[in-house]
């Protein structure tokens, strides 16, 4: 039996009818207690973030009006852009390396998409029952009951997707003075603009399209197949094993009758959130939730057969019949490139010092030969403190012999964040000149903060000696 | 539960695959999601290095807005730049005459070309 055949006497599919709505039947298994702790933890993480403080602040804080970011210990300044943009590089090579090893991994665990959509599917089932009654509930003639049961799930689904906005919100505006300017009724325009827009993209996204993002929208769906090999994990359907399908009797022995094990019950059909049969191979649709493994081990279980007629498994494995191969130059290649870009993120996180320091040389003059027959030179240093306090910085000039350092300013306290600039001079005899250009070295170290230093290389002109 | 067979057949009807999205809507689902991911991506990159604090006042633009403000301005008018390409590439894409249609430079074509092209190349046939 085709789950797709279309009723006799009815055209066939066509592409000009509105998307009809899935109902997808309930599932418990292994994988599904999989998703649902991958779900109860990133959401637990998402919502309960922004309420953690660290240190007298916001943990996890991206305060964009201030512009800086707080993420445990640690600050980050617009200059630290560089971080942000290797730790992207990362998390795309991890995606590849997963994708390579066990492929849509991410759709079924660990996607927003898949996350939220879940926390939604629980409310409707909460308040809508079972996708049976869910259906029935669809086609039958408004009631009370029916008013009742769609309100609360609006009514929860509404609630759970504001929520989600402000806690976004809250990522990037300190979260409990947002609450309690939300208590107050005095929230700025534009966090409540944001508020609203990211809980309506969550109650679209997760309410409302669900499979349909992946399906149609997704760019990762589309490209994820340049990722996969023969050895790739997927989810598959045995047909040798299952073929010729059919119904029979529990009791009957169907090898003798020459028949496989798949009793044709279409529950992996029915299960399947975006509705595919896994039967017929391996289709982009696949989210890799594995719901259709789990609802299959428990029909096996059932008729007493043999778990995994749907499994994980890769189109060698399968084919050959040989172990999965894990270990292959793929994957091999993508997981020594992760773990050298995750290693250098660690140590330059780890020796990354709040301070930075630029010298730049005055360009109006190369340099000025004093009356006394001293050589200067002009220099603007900028120095930053990125760290969370203030600092007394010492300057300090690396430099041969005879070379000394003029500063104007004399204190240099420096606020949390502040960029200062300072003018200074670097002055030398004429005689001890080596050469027409020597390389100097300009170093900050902060008072009582060993090991806080930064510095700076530039050089130092003069006439050639002995002209 | 019941024997997984029973349910199985008597409460689901036929045909549970749902039909795939028009044309012009998913063409549309593409532009609006595609430009504000990468709407996204190029305000991150964007404002991480311009304040947007810098480019009001009387320095450059001649107005003055607050930093929130100039986030959220940029982050529209990039979707909107991004959503303006991307809407154009679909269009160009979707109006391109096919290769029947040049019957002289591809003489030959008509014959292995695609009878139309406008089937879904995702369409799996019932």
């Amino acid at each position: 039996m085709n789950p797709t055949a279309t009723p006799a006497g009815q055209p066939p599919e066509s592409f000009y009818v509105a998307h009809q709505k899935i109902y997808a039947r309930e599932v418990q298994g292994r994988f599904a207690r999989l998703r649902n702790l991958a779900v109860v933890a990133l959401l637990g993480i998402y919502y309960v973030l922004p309420w953690i403080n660290w240190g007298g602040r916001q943990a996890v804080l991206f305060d964009l009006p201030e512009r800086k970011f707080y993420v445990f210990g640690i600050t980050f300044w617009p200059q630290d852009f560089f971080y942000m943009a290797w730790l992207l590089i990362i998390a795309a090579l991890s995606l590849f390396f997963v994708t390579a090893i066990a492929g849509r991994l991410w759709c079924g665990y660990a996607c927003p998409q898949t996350v939220w959509t879940e926390a939604f599917m629980w409310m409707e089932r909460l308040t809508e029952g079972t996708h049976s009654r869910r259906r029935k509930l669809d086609q039958a003639p408004w009631s009370t009951e029916k008013l009742l049961r769609k309100g609360a799930k609006q009514f929860l689904w509404v609630g759970f997707a504001l929520w989600t906005g402000i806690t976004f919100v809250g990522f990037f505006s300190p979260a409990r003075e947002l609450f309690g300017r939300i208590a107050t009724f005095s929230l700025g325009p534009w966090e409540t603009f944001w508020c609203l827009f990211y809980g309506f993209a969550t109650y679209g996204n997760a309410g409302f399209l669900r499979e349909q993002v992946c399906k149609y929208m997704c760019p990762y769906a589309r490209f994820q197949s340049a990722m996969f090999d023969k050895d790739t994990l997927v989810i598959s359907y045995d047909a040798g094993r299952g073929e010729p399908r059919g119904g029979r009797k529990r009791k009957m022995d169907h090898r003798a009758a020459g028949m496989g094990d798949c009793i044709d019950c279409n529950m992996c059909v029915q299960v399947c959130p975006t509705g595919i049969d896994i039967r017929q191979g391996l289709q982009i649709e696949c989210i890799a939730c594995a719901a259709c493994i789990d609802i299959c081990d428990s029909v096996m279980d059932r008729m007493s057969y043999d778990r995994g007629l749907i499994r994980y498994t890769s189109d060698h494995a399968m084919r050959e019949k040989r172990p999965l191969k894990m270990l292959r130059t793929r994957t091999i290649i993508y997981g020594a490139l992760l773990l050298v870009l995750l290693a250098g993120f660690a140590f330059s996180i780890g020796v990354r010092t709040p301070l930075r320091l630029d010298a730049i040389r005055d360009r109006n003059t190369l340099y000025r030969e004093l009356a006394g027959g001293d050589i200067e030179n002009a220099f603007s240093l900028k120095l930053l403190n990125l760290d969370t306090r203030s600092h007394t910085y010492v300057l300090q000039l690396d430099a041969p012999e005879g070379m000394r350092l003029e500063i104007d300013s004399s204190g240099l306290t420096l606020e949390s964040g502040e960029v200062r600039r300072i003018p200074v001079r670097v002055l030398t005899p004429r005689d001890a000149l080596s050469a027409a250009g020597i390389d100097i070295t300009f170093t900050v170290r902060a008072e009582g903060s060993p090991g806080m230093e930064a510095s700076a290389e530039s050089r130092f002109l003069g006439p050639p000696p002995g002209r | 539960m019941t024997d997984p067979r029973k349910s199985g057949h008597i409460d689901e009807p036929e045909g549970t695959r749902p039909p795939v999205w028009r044309r012009s809507k998913r063409d549309l689902a593409n532009v609006v999601w595609i430009s504000f991911l990468t709407a996204s991506v190029a305000t991150m990159v964007f404002f991480a290095m311009v304040d947007p604090e810098v480019l009001s006042g009387h320095n450059t633009l001649g107005w003055h807005i607050s930093r929130q403000t100039g986030y959220a301005f940029g982050f529209f008018g990039l979707w909107l730049l991004t959503g303006i390409t991307s809407f154009l590439s679909v269009y160009l894409v979707r109006t391109e005459r096919r290769a029947r249609d040049f019957p002289a430079v591809h003489g030959q074509a008509s014959a292995h070309a695609a009878p139309d092209d406008s089937a879904d190349p995702d369409r799996r046939d019932p």
